[in-house]
This record gives C-alpha cells, sequence and structure tokens, in this order.
C-alpha cells in the first residue's frame, strides 16, 4: 500500500500544480489593481504623456483588463496595439508611487472622482462599474467585479487557439459607444445598467 | 546421463505411477540465460509515458490564465483527474489480460502487486473526479451539489451508467480490501471482481460525451478510442485467443493421479508436441479441470518439474473442496491450462548461486527450479513435521546429481532449531555466502516474512529476494 | 451630461428589458410611456411564459384551454409559429422540446409589438432591447441613428460587430444562450459548426425565429440564411470565422 500512497499523493501534488500553473496570472493583477491602482491614471490625460499613450488609458481598460486570459493568441496577430496593452498594466503599478506625489500637486487640475455604480446582480454574478470623472469628462470606466464562472471560464477549453486566421476572423471591437448590444443578455446589460447609474451619480 | 527410472519417486501410499517423479529426459535441462529486469522497467517507462500524454492535451488546450474563478480551478482539476482515472483503468485492465509479453516481462506475481497499487490509485482518482466536477458545476450554475447531481443524471447522457461505473468500482475496491476479502467466499469475491469489465463498459460512453479534451473529433480522441481498442484486443487475446491456440496445440490431458503424502497429490498431465512447451521451472499455469464440479474454476498451481517433454506434473495440498475434488480426477481428462506465467525461476537470477528456502507445499516451484539453477545450490526446506515433506526422493536426488545442499528443517516456528537458523545469524552461519545469492522463497505466508527479515538482516540486498506469491 | 429622453430597464421574462427612449418629450409622458411598455412586456410574460403553471401557454398545452378559447394574442403567436416552421423546415418549432414553448418567438415578438405602439404614440425615436433582441427606431439621443453592437461569441464584453441604422430589428441567438440553462459546461449547442446568428430585419419576431432555426441547423444554416429575401445576417462559426451579408448595415 506504500506504493500505492506514493503515487495518490503524487498524482494530487501534480494536478494541483498543473492548475495552479494554468491558474490566471491576470485575475489577481486585476483585482489588486482595479480598486486601488486606477486613480492616479488621470495622468496619461495630458499631463504625463510619456506614462502610456493615451488611448490605452481610456479604451483598454474595459475590454483589456477581464480579457487577457481569454483571448492568448488572437490579439497578437490580429491588434498588435492590443498586445501591447496587456504589459502596461503592471508598469502602470509600478508609476503608481511615484506619480502618487503628482495627485498632491494637482491641485490647481480639474478634480478627478473616481464613482462607483450600484451594483446589478444577474445569473453569472454581480457587475458593478466604476467610472473615472475628470470635470465633467469621463476619463475611463472600469469593472470592478467580473461575473464568475461566465461561459468564458467554462469555455476556456473550447477557445483554445482556434483564434487566430486569417481574414474573417472575429475581431473585437470596444463596447463603449454602442447604444445597445444584440444578444448581450445578461451580463452586458447588467454592465450597462450599473454604468448608467454611476454616469447618473457623477453629474 | 540416463536416470534410473526404477522407483517412482515420492510415492508413499503405494499406488503406482508410469512415469516416476525424475526426469525423464536424457539429457539435464539446459541452465536458462539470465533474464535482466530491462522489460520490467522498460514497461514501467512506457506507462509513465502514457500518463503523461493522456494529461498533455488538457495541458494543451488551456491557455494560460484561464482558470479565473475557484469553480474553473476546481473544474479544471477535476477533468485532470478524470484523464489520470480514464487511463489508469485502461492500465488496469491491460495487466488483467494475461497477455503473454506482460506475463514474461513482469510476471503474475509482480503484476498482481502492482494491480493492487493501481486499483487503489485508480479509485482514488475516480472519487477526486467525481467530487470535484460535482463542486465546481455546482458552483458554476450557483446551486447545491445534491441538485447538480440531479441536473447530471436527469440532463446529461451517458451519467447515469457513469454514476454506476463508479458504485461498482467502488464495490470492487471495497471487497479487495484484504480484511474484508477474507471473510468473502473465493467465487464471489471473483465474480465481483469480474464486473470491473462492466465498470470499463459503463465508464466508456460520458468521456467521449463530456470529456472536454475528448468530445471534439481530432486526434486525441482517435487516440484515447485507439488505446480502448488496444485494451480490448490485448484482452481478447490474453484471455481468449492466446489460451485457445495453446490448449489446442498441446492438448493436454490427466495421465495419473498420485498421493505424495496424506493431503498432497500430484496431477501428471500428457499432451501432444511438450516437446516444443517452453516453461520454465518455478513456473505455474492456471489450470481448469474439465470435468464436473471443476469446469467453472481456474486455479493457479506451480509445475513441480521442469519440461522434460514428455509430462508436466503439478502437486497440490489439498486444502478445500476443489483441491479435494483433484483427487478424483480421472485419467483422460482434458485440462484447460492458461500460462505459463511468472517470474519465479532461474532466468530471473541476478548472481550465479543460489540459496532455496521452501515450505510446506512451497517445495512444488523450487523443485521444479532445482533442476534448472546452477550447480552449487542450497535448500532449506522447513515442514512442521517429518510428514509434510514431500517430494524428499527427488530432493536427495537432485542433491546428489545437481551438488545441491538441502537442509530439512522440521519443527514448529518456535522450535529453537527454526527459530536459530531463520535469524540472520543462523542463516549467515549455515550459508556463509547467504548475501551473495539470489534467494527464492515458496511458503506459508509467516515463514515467507520471517525470512525476508532475516534474509534483509543477513544483508541480502532486496532485488536478489525473490518472492513466488499467488494473490490473485 | 443630460440627455434627452429617458433609460429604464427592467427584469422581465427572466431577462433584462432595456427601454431607451430618445425624443425630447416632457418627463411624465415618457414615464408613462415606458411604463405602458413594461406593464405589455408583463403581460406577455404572464401569457407565455412557459415557467409559470398558470400561464394560458400551459394551460393551452394542457388542453384546459381550447383554442376557439384563447386569447387574440395567443391564436396570433400559434399562426406564426407554424408559419415560421413551415418557412424555416422544421428548424424553428415551437414544439421541439415536447411541450409548446414559442419562446424563440415571443421575445421578438413582445418587443417589436412595444416598438410600434411606441411609434403609433408618437415616439418615434427610441430603442427596446428584449434580452438581446433589439429593435431601434430613429435617431439616438445623441442625434445619430442608433448603433447596435452584436455581441462577442466569446467575450461577453465585448462586440465583434457594429450596426446602425434608423428601422432596424436586429435579433441575435448564440450558442451563449440556451434558455436558462446558460451555464452549459457541456460542449454547446445540439448542431455544431454556428457559434452564433445575427438577423437583421424588420419584424424582430420574425427575425427571432429565422435567428433560431438558423442556429440549429448548424453550418447549414449560413447557406439557407443566404437565400433569405428581406433579410441580412452575420454569423460567427465554432472556428472563429465570420460571415455577413453584403447589404448588412454595418458601421465602425
Amino acid at each position: 500500500m506504500r506504493r500505492a500512497l506514493l503515487a495518490i499523493t503524487g498524482l494530487a501534488a501534480s494536478t494541483t500544480a498543473l492548475v495552479v500553473f494554468k491558474g490566471s496570472p491576470a485575475a489577481t493583477q486585476v483585482a489588486q489593481n482595479l480598486p486601488t491602482a486606477q486613480p492616479v491614471n488621470p495622468t496619461p490625460q495630458g499631463v504625463d504623456p510619456a506614462a502610456e499613450p493615451p488611448a490605452d488609458a481610456t479604451a483598454e481598460p474595459p475590454a483589456g483588463a477581464p480579457t487577457p486570459s481569454v483571448k492568448p493568441s488572437a490579439p497578437a496577430s490580429a491588434k498588435p496595439t492590443k498586445s501591447t496593452a496587456r504589459p502596461p498594466s503592471t508598469p502602470r503599478t509600478t508609476t503608481k508611487a511615484p506619480s502618487a506625489p503628482r495627485t498632491t500637486t494637482k491641485a490647481p487640475e480639474p478634480t478627478t472622482r473616481r464613482v462607483t455604480g450600484p451594483g446589478v446582480d444577474n445569473e453569472y454574478g454581480f457587475v458593478q462599474v466604476q467610472i473615472v470623472v475628470s470635470g465633467t469628462r469621463i476619463v475611463e470606466a472600469v469593472s470592478l467585479s467580473l461575473p464568475s464562472g461566465g461561459e468564458s471560464d467554462i469555455h476556456s477549453d473550447d477557445v483554445s487557439s482556434r483564434y487566430d486566421g486569417t481574414g474573417g476572423e472575429v475581431v473585437q471591437k470596444q463596447s463603449a459607444n454602442v447604444n445597445t448590444v444584440s444578444g448581450a443578455t445578461e451580463t452586458s446589460n447588467s454592465y450597462k445598467q450599473s454604468l448608467r447609474g454611476a454616469i447618473e451619480q457623477a453629474f | 546421463m540416463t536416470y534410473p527410472h526404477t522407483h517412482a519417486a515420492g510415492r508413499r501410499t503405494g499406488t503406482s505411477s508410469r512415469h516416476g517423479g525424475r526426469s525423464a529426459a536424457p539429457v539435464p535441462p539446459q541452465i536458462p540465460d539470465r533474464r535482466g529486469p530491462g522489460g520490467r522497467r522498460l514497461l514501467g517507462l512506457l506507462l509513465l509515458v502514457g500518463l503523461l500524454a493522456s494529461v498533455l492535451p488538457w495541458w494543451l488546450g488551456t491557455p494560460a490564465g484561464s482558470l479565473r474563478s475557484t469553480a474553473a480551478t476546481v473544474t479544471a482539476a477535476g477533468r485532470i483527474s478524470g484523464l489520470i482515472a480514464g487511463y489508469l483503468l485502461l492500465v488496469q485492465v491491460l495487466m488483467m489480460s494475461r497477455l503473454p509479453v506482460l506475463e514474461r516481462w513482469i510476471g503474475g506475481e509482480q503484476m498482481a502487486r502492482w494491480h493492487r497499487d493501481v486499483g487503489a490509485t485508480l479509485l482514488v482518482a475516480v472519487l477526486a473526479h467525481l467530487s470535484l466536477i460535482l463542486v465546481g458545476y455546482a458552483d458554476l450554475r450557483n446551486q447545491s451539489i445534491l441538485a447538480e447531481v440531479g441536473t447530471l443524471l436527469g440532463d446529461y447522457e451517458d451519467m447515469v451508467s457513469a454514476f454506476v461505473a463508479t458504485g461498482i468500482m467502488m464495490l470492487v475496491g471495497l471487497s479487495s480490501v484484504r480484511g474484508i476479502r477474507r471473510a468473502l467466499p473465493y467465487e464471489l469475491w471473483h465474480l465481483l471482481h469480474l464486473s470491473s469489465y462492466l465498470i470499463l463498459l459503463l465508464g466508456f460512453g460520458h468521456q467521449f460525451t463530456h470529456g472536454a479534451q475528448l468530445y471534439k473529433p481530432g486526434p486525441v480522441r482517435t487516440g484515447w478510442i485507439a488505446l480502448y481498442v488496444l485494451v480490448v484486443a490485448a484482452l481478447l487475446w490474453g484471455r481468449v485467443l492466446a489460451p485457445l491456440a495453446f490448449n489446442l496445440r498441446y492438448r493436454l490431458r490427466v495421465a495419473d493421479v498420485v498421493a505424495e503424502s496424506p493431503d498432497t497429490i500430484s496431477i501428471y498431465l500428457t499432451g501432444e508436441r511438450l516437446g516444443r512447451l517452453t516453461m520454465l521451472g518455478g513456473q505455474y499455469f492456471r489450470w481448469r479441470f474439465l470435468t464436473r464440479g471443476c469446469w467453472w474454476q481456474s486455479h493457479p498451481f506451480s509445475v513441480s518439474a521442469a519440461a522434460n517433454g514428455r509430462w508436466l506434473r503439478l502437486t497440490v495440498k489439498v486444502v478445500g473442496t476443489h483441491t479435494a475434488d483433484l483427487r478424483d480426477l480421472t485419467p483422460g481428462t482434458r485440462v484447460w491450462a492458461e500460462g505459463p506465467s511468472g517470474t519465479f525461476t532461474a532466468a530471473h537470477r541476478v548472481r550465479e548461486r543460489a540459496l532455496l528456502i521452501a515450505g510446506g507445499s512451497g517445495i512444488t516451484p523450487i523443485r521444479a527450479m532445482l533442476e534448472e539453477l546452477p550447480p552449487g545450490a542450497a535448500l532449506i526446506y522447513r515442514a512442521r513435521t517429518p510428514a509434510d515433506v514431500l517430494l524428499s526422493r527427488e530432493l536427495d536426488w537432485l542433491a546428489q546429481e545437481r551438488h545441491t545442499s538441502v537442509w530439512y528443517v522440521i519443527g514448529s516456528r518456535d522450535d529453537p532449531g527454526p527459530r536459530q537458523l531463520m535469524s540472520p545469524d543462523g542463516l549467515r552461519q549455515l550459508v556463509p555466502d547467504v548475501a551473495r545469492r539470489d534467494v527464492y522463497l515458496c511458503g506459508p505466508p509467516g515463514l515467507v516474512e520471517q525470512s525476508v527479515r532475516a534474509l534483509r538482516g543477513a544483508g541480502v540486498p532486496r532485488r536478489q529476494i525473490h518472492l513466488a506469491t499467488f494473490e490473485l | 451630461m443630460t440627455r434627452p429622453g429617458l433609460c429604464r430597464v427592467e427584469q422581465i421574462m427572466g431577462t433584462a428589458i432595456t427601454l431607451d427612449l430618445a425624443d425630447d418629450l416632457p418627463p411624465a409622458a415618457l414615464h408613462e410611456l415606458a411604463d405602458d411598455v413594461f406593464a405589455w412586456m408583463r403581460e406577455v410574460d404572464a401569457r407565455f411564459s412557459t415557467y409559470r403553471p398558470d400561464s394560458e401557454v400551459c394551460r393551452f398545452d394542457r388542453g384546459e384551454v381550447l383554442l376557439s378559447e384563447a386569447s387574440a394574442d395567443l391564436r396570433f403567436v400559434l399562426e406564426a409559429c407554424a408559419d415560421l416552421w413551415g418557412a424555416t423546415d422544421g428548424f424553428f418549432d415551437a414544439y421541439a422540446t415536447g411541450r409548446l414553448d414559442p419562446s424563440g418567438f415571443v421575445k421578438g415578438w413582445a418587443a417589436q409589438v412595444a416598438s410600434d405602439r411606441l411609434l403609433a404614440a408618437g415616439a418615434a425615436n427610441h430603442c427596446v432591447n428584449a434580452g438581446g433582441d433589439v429593435r431601434v427606431r430613429g435617431f439616438s439621443p445623441a442625434g445619430a441613428p442608433w448603433r447596435v453592437g452584436i455581441r462577442h461569441p466569446w467575450d461577453a464584453m465585448a462586440t465583434c460587430l457594429v450596426l446602425t441604422g434608423t428601422d432596424l430589428a436586429v435579433a441575435t441567438s448564440g450558442v451563449y444562450e440556451r434558455g436558462r440553462h446558460v451555464l452549459d459546461p457541456r460542449r454547446g449547442a445540439p448542431a455544431s459548426g454556428l457559434r452564433s446568428v445575427t438577423v437583421v430585419g424588420t419584424d424582430l419576431g420574425v427575425a427571432d425565429a429565422y435567428a433560431t432555426a438558423a442556429l440549429a441547423m448548424g453550418t447549414p444554416g449560413l447557406g439557407w440564411l443566404n437565400g433569405l429575401d428581406d433579410h441580412t445576417h452575420a454569423v460567427v462559426t465554432d472556428d472563429a470565422r465570420q460571415y455577413h451579408s453584403v447589404g448588412l448595415p454595418l458601421t465602425d
């Protein structure tokens, strides 16, 4: 029986190692970044153009933050700019420290506030959006709480790496400037609901 | 060198046998060449590679960072354990297929041990797979585990059979626990164990209907199906076709039944083309005597004489109803044999000299092996009373011809003589170079355990100790 | 940031119904219009929900209500489902599950009726989104034609196409939506080949049924969609390829 116990322990340890290895580095990063890290992002607004290209700061987070794990290879081929969007999320944290003092010196700048929309529950979980407002401009919108267990999790096995392909592949567009989404069912509506709620609170 | 065969050896009760107990071959059997452990190691390596290959599809198909929630992680672990369990089940069945090549490389005794270990691991893997998937899915669907069981059973194909297969597996596993197994009658236990084939059948469907790595047509699915086909083919070959070929070729039948002692008999078998039958002394066959009352049982017994081209002999101690029935076998009864199996042979020796320790009826394979070991072997024969000593005349004759030292150690375990001998010092005194000999042990479990302890204490490396067991 | 009109979301029929009124009407009028729309939706839910044992559709299915006794709405829906069954070669089948379940048509039809009523009441600029089936008319609050995104089949937070127009009925059926059992850890749709089908026309109920049918057809559905008159389509296949009709009102 000793050999059997050894084998069982070995297999259990390997299985744990396998799932841990494939676990999401991005998710933990997102969890750490979002509530605390974003506030200082308004710096790319115009004060600190050297930090990141502004396009990333305003457009990427809603799509960039939750999705890195879903589209591992597609962006690499389809949209080179997107693939560089992910690495900046680490530099963002590192630029936090030096930028922090900047907020205090930004007294003469328009004040930035973070407003959190109402949380909306749906079948997948809890969706909550936070927007960063500077003056009267919405600088960015961020998902604070991602529905867990959505199909993206389940179908992660199906997604694999069939995403590349030439011509006719499914592309990804930003969802921020459509009025409505067809086929959205719960999640996007909740997102927009919460987003709308945040907007109404802010103004 | 011819052997006089005026005395029929070993008979104590006066029934004559035409065959005699000594080898009737004109020349002594050849000493077989040594067979290394290469075969076993290669097989072990192959099985390990197979295990890695079965988990590889999961690894390749799961993008890094895609397990974003506890539920996804738990489900992923469930899938991995499912792949492992599926693979181990195939390995388990393959080991029990009695493929001649496996019997040669690993041997029945070693295989039985592997089978037990793999079985335990398999059961744990299946239960882990079941629990992890249930927990993961239930979490994803936000319902209780019980509700999830209901969903799986109700909405998903092949899941009812998968659950049934798990139930059977748990039963089989439970019945294999040593304590419980001893309490069950052998036939019941054996029947229960046969239902393991049902496990294979019932669990097959859900792997391909729902397995995330297996449902899509592609190389992985094809490979997995190919594995199944291979294992079934191996089963068919090992359990049906090879034995059929063997028995049709040699057509064994009972020639004579001789009493060796009040409770031991020797059964002589003849057949056709026995000169071509390759087997080694120390090996065993699974015998099925095709007569009323005996045909539906198959039991392993060692041959008690090396191959001589004229007859086969098995020496059996009467311990139960089946063995008692063997006493009444009439000559001419057809015999269905499967084998030869076993690695308890001279070909598996590591050194050039051997020490053999036999207890009671364990002398049978050892007596056969003695004909094939190099000269200079030593034999310690432990028996409770002088009447328990079997085949003594043959042993004496072999001692003379093969330069074997034979010690008959009579007495119970606690008598001073045996107790003193079965200790590291005692063994070393008797056989000074014991640590440089292959030691072959065959006897009751108590004797075997005691001897192994003494031998290890005397410095005999583990790989030089060979045990014969018939657990499965 | 004020905008004309009103936007309201309610959970009815097990999904989110979003109403976006873009007309610059007084608040009271807007609220009344919105109340009417949601009251209609609730009426449809009460009548057609297969999850309520006392709904008319369930009672009809059990035989407790005869066709002659059925309400006008139920008879209309049944007739429409029968026509659609023929038009889709049986792939749109209200009896597919064994019980009567016209929900593949009802959701879109309800939204269509709501939109028609709004138009009749003088609110010509609106967007009704009933759980993914969208009916837009007129212009958005920003004054531009409505922009309707199509959900990305693999990423719930993204879109893969954007349509624009002032009179569109857009229905999308995807394998990520399978009635209540959306979180199916299994492989997916019964027919393989298509991941998501979007049909654009002028009647949302018909578009909804067509999208559902095409999805169920699998890969051959693409050819069937191609042959439809008066409708355009966009399709994403299981292997992540996208196809759409030439006349689809796409925009960036």
